[in-house]
């Protein structure tokens, strides 16, 4: 009747002990205690027995069928896998240069404009570009004076009227409005806007791939 | 048999012993050959499956955890180092249900245990002692039903280590936890075991 007097281990020791936590095991004073106290014993035994039906759990069978084996990848999904991502890169670079465009476009309309002068510029050979032949811009003020250019078809603002010079001497005031003049003169390989209007058209196909690319690997992907 | 409860497992079966020959289809799975891979997974799938309901407590997610463990199992197969197949399936197969468990300790949802929901089976007939059997069965389906009672972290402990043979060490590497939490662990969740199954007392001694 001595072991009712003494303090009965931690249970978690006595769950130690049934595990044969080896931390635990070699504790020679619990192992004494709990060999001469029936309670502990009784502890150590139904744990002990616990653990024997747990390992016997058997397996159980899925609740569906499972796929064993991953698919094989098709070289069709790799694909895909690059076209998604060179698509954002291939759109940006697109959008790029239709903002570049843009910018150079209306860069071009707001000097003209600034200048009092709005279409017509294409038969000038020194403005077909926004750029003169050494690289640097030209100004808009030295398209706007026949006289500066010498050139024949060069701009004149006479009476504020948006006249052409024509290459006829005899008929040198002939006025054409060229607000609304057709689009071949609008467009002419020399016009000023014309490299811009290119940028803008290439960076419309460019986006155009971009989405291509990014709906096409979704479609394989899918 | 079809589940009828998205929590309970379909039926047991029993533990699965490795392949006869398995040494030699392991090392034509690590080859590459697909069907000697089909072969493994088909032989471990009760016992992935197992491992993986009795640690999410839910049909579905174990067989989502089961099939996340066979795609890990073929990434890596080929740097298997030997040993024991059926502990590195378990292991991979833990760390899948471990994964998903802790997603979902995130996302807590309101599914909860149902501890009269359980693997309840009836008795096979066939079997040479049908009321042992039908004991030993009522044994296990009270065990499952414990297990599911018990706190995430005790349960995974409980069912790797003494459900599944992994030692503290392998529990620990499992859980990514320290080795002397996962001993409390242990300790403490066969102790609720313990509680738990107390009025099934009778069911241990036949």
């Amino acid at each position: 009747m001595t072991m009712q007097h003494q303090i009965h281990p931690d249970d978690e020791r006595l769950a130690a002990l049934a595990g044969a936590d080896p931390d635990v095991a070699a504790d020679t004073e619990l192992r004494a205690h709990v060999s001469a106290c029936p309670q502990c014993t009784g502890v150590v035994d139904e744990l002990t027995t616990l653990q024997s039906a747990l390992a016997e759990l058997p397996d159980l069978v899925p609740s569906r069928r499972l796929q064993l084996i991953p698919p094989v990848a098709e070289p069709r999904a790799k694909r895909s896998g690059w076209m998604r991502r060179l698509a954002a890169p291939v759109m940006a670079g697109g959008f790029a240069l239709v903002m570049v465009g843009a910018i150079g476009t209306s860069g071009v309309l707001n000097a003209f404009s600034n200048a009092g002068q709005f279409q017509n510029v294409g038969d000038n050979p020194a403005v077909g570009s926004p750029l003169d032949a050494a690289g640097e811009e030209v100004s808009p003020r030295s398209l706007t004076s026949g006289g500066d250019t010498g050139a024949p078809g060069s701009l004149s603002s006479e009476d504020g009227q948006q006249t052409r010079a024509s290459d006829d001497e005899s008929t040198p005031t002939e006025p054409i409005v060229t607000n609304t003049d057709t689009n071949r003169e609008i467009f002419s390989n020399n016009d000023p806007r014309l490299p811009w209007l290119v940028l803008i058209g290439l960076g419309v196909g460019v986006l155009l791939a971009g989405l291509y690319l990014r709906f096409s690997a979704e479609s394989r992907a899918g | 048999m079809p589940p009828t409860d998205p929590r309970s497992p379909a039926s047991h079966g029993t533990r699965t012993a490795p392949l006869p020959d398995e040494a030699a289809v392991v090392a034509r799975a690590m080859a590459g050959d697909r069907t000697a891979f089909t072969q493994l997974m088909e032989h471990y799938q009760s016992a992935c499956y197992g491992l993986a309901w009795r640690l999410l407590g839910d049909a579905d997610q174990a067989a989502d955890a089961t099939q996340d463990a066979f795609v890990h199992a073929y990434d890596a197969i080929a740097k298997f180092r030997g040993g024991i197949f059926r502990s590195w399936m378990l292991r991979i197969t833990a760390n899948a249900s471990y994964d998903i468990l802790r997603r979902a300790q995130r996302r807590p949802t309101t599914v909860l245990p149902d501890p009269e929901e359980g693997a309840a089976e009836l008795p096979d007939v066939d079997a040479p002692n049908p009321v042992v059997e039908a004991a030993r069965a009522e044994l296990y389906r009270h065990l499952d039903v414990a297990l599911r009672l018990l706190p995430p972290d005790q349960r995974t402990a409980v069912v790797l280590c003494d459900v599944y043979g992994m030692d503290y060490h392998e529990v620990a590497d499992a859980t990514s936890s320290a080795l002397g939490t996962v001993k409390s662990r242990i300790h403490r969740g066969r102790l609720r075991l313990r509680e738990l199954m107390a009025e099934h007392r009778e069911l241990f001694e036949r």
